[in-house]
């Protein structure tokens, strides 16, 4: 290896001006990719009526915004890993990921005392939710990873669940868009699935794209 | 030396926009930096390449650099990213030999140990015995093995969980 004094040499000689990374810029994409996936799968399966004609029933209603909320609050955690420093606080993004357990926790509650609400945690109905949903997550995956490499990530493994998260809520949101089934049971299972699903496949296949 | 985080925020700032003089300015002053921060953490023998292989990473991450935020945290987080990866290293080499250890004649390598001990002691006795003496000390296996009185598989278990163990404390610290 050179002297340090050779590289710093050769770094010097290499400079040319580059654009900064902006976690807004990450979030605008973000957002503009989610706009795109509800209306894909909107323009495909057609969106439910209630939501169409602006007055949602409420399960669904609280189940996208609460879908919304947590994906918001860590999809900006993750845009902010773009660019390091010590001493920054990192935890949010666990209470937020937490704040989505809302979802299958009050599917196994109300699981528990009603025979007909626990028909609906098993198929035929879910699966299609299930696929439909993670497919619409790939894009958001996709575009957060290629997007954060420009970044320094300095946990890969971290980010990668993030991305998951984020990615799979932008799934479950759109998918939640389009089914017709109200029952938090089937919420709670299968659309919160997608997320689960995407969080375990990102952590899975992601990091060895997100060192540097 | 005292590093003044302004003057180098506002020179990396500069930098982003290509001016040499500021970015070589930067990277000088980097390097001491550097040379210090992993002075109390690895020993000598692997303080240059890190110190290169962190220069390298502030060049190709500069995008990163927020000039709107101090300089020296930034510069710490990816230190300290280049110091995982190497600990993650070290779980498949045997980088750390006694003899490249003990050649230094400053205190590099006792301060350098103290940090690495202070690191062994999150870990369990049968994992960080086993790092110590394979690691730093630079026994062999079947040396460790005996002395811990563990099978060497089970050393080599310990050592490549305890390093593990170790990149992951180092991440969340």
């Amino acid at each position: 290896m050179p002297t340090s004094d050779d590289l710093i040499d050769r770094l010097t000689a290499d400079l040319e001006p580059r654009r900064r990374v902006s976690p807004w810029f990450g979030r605008a994409m973000l957002a503009a990719t989610a706009l795109l996936t509800v209306a894909a799968l909107a323009g495909l399966f057609g969106m439910r009526a209630d939501f169409l004609g602006g007055r949602p029933h409420s399960v669904p209603l609280m189940s996208e915004l609460v879908i919304l909320s947590a994906g918001c609050a860590i999809a900006a955690a993750l845009t902010a890993m773009a660019r390091p420093a010590v001493g920054s606080p990192r935890s949010g993004w666990q209470w937020a990921a937490a704040a989505l357990a809302v979802l299958p926790i009050a599917a196994v509650v109300t699981a528990a005392g009603s025979a007909a609400e626990r028909a609906l945690m098993l198929p035929p109905d879910g699966p299609s939710c299930l696929l439909n949903g993670s497919l619409a997550s790939v894009a958001s995956i996709v575009l957060l990873t290629l997007w954060l490499r420009r970044g320094a990530p300095t946990s890969p493994e971290r980010a990668a669940w993030m991305i998951g998260i984020s990615g799979g809520a932008v799934g479950a949101l759109a998918i939640g868009f389009i089914c017709p089934i109200d029952a938090i049971t089937h919420i709670g299972t299968w659309h919160a699935g997608i997320i689960v699903l995407a969080a375990v496949a990102s952590r899975v296949a992601l990091p060895r794209f997100l060192r540097w | 030396m005292k590093f003044d985080d302004d003057s180098l925020r506002r020179a990396m700032a500069r930098a982003l926009d290509g001016d040499k003089p500021a970015y070589r300015h930067v990277l000088d002053l980097s390097r001491d930096w550097l040379l210090a921060y992993y002075r109390r953490r690895v020993p000598p023998a692997m303080i240059d390449d890190l110190v290169q292989e962190t220069l390298i990473s502030v060049h190709s991450k500069r995008q990163s650099f927020d000039p709107s935020r101090p300089y020296l945290p930034w510069l710490a987080a990816i230190a300290r990213y280049r110091w995982v990866d190497a600990l993650r290293r070290m779980r498949d080499t045997d980088e750390l030999h006694p003899e490249e250890v003990a050649s230094e004649e400053d205190d590099s390598p006792i301060v350098a140990r103290l940090s690495i001990s202070r690191l062994l002691s999150h870990l369990p006795a049968r994992q960080a015995n086993v790092i110590v003496l394979t690691r730093i000390e630079g026994r062999s296996v079947a040396e460790a093995a005996q002395i811990c009185g563990q099978s060497e598989n089970l050393v080599k278990v310990n050592v490549h969980r305890g390093l593990k163990k170790l990149a992951a404390l180092v991440e969340s610290e």
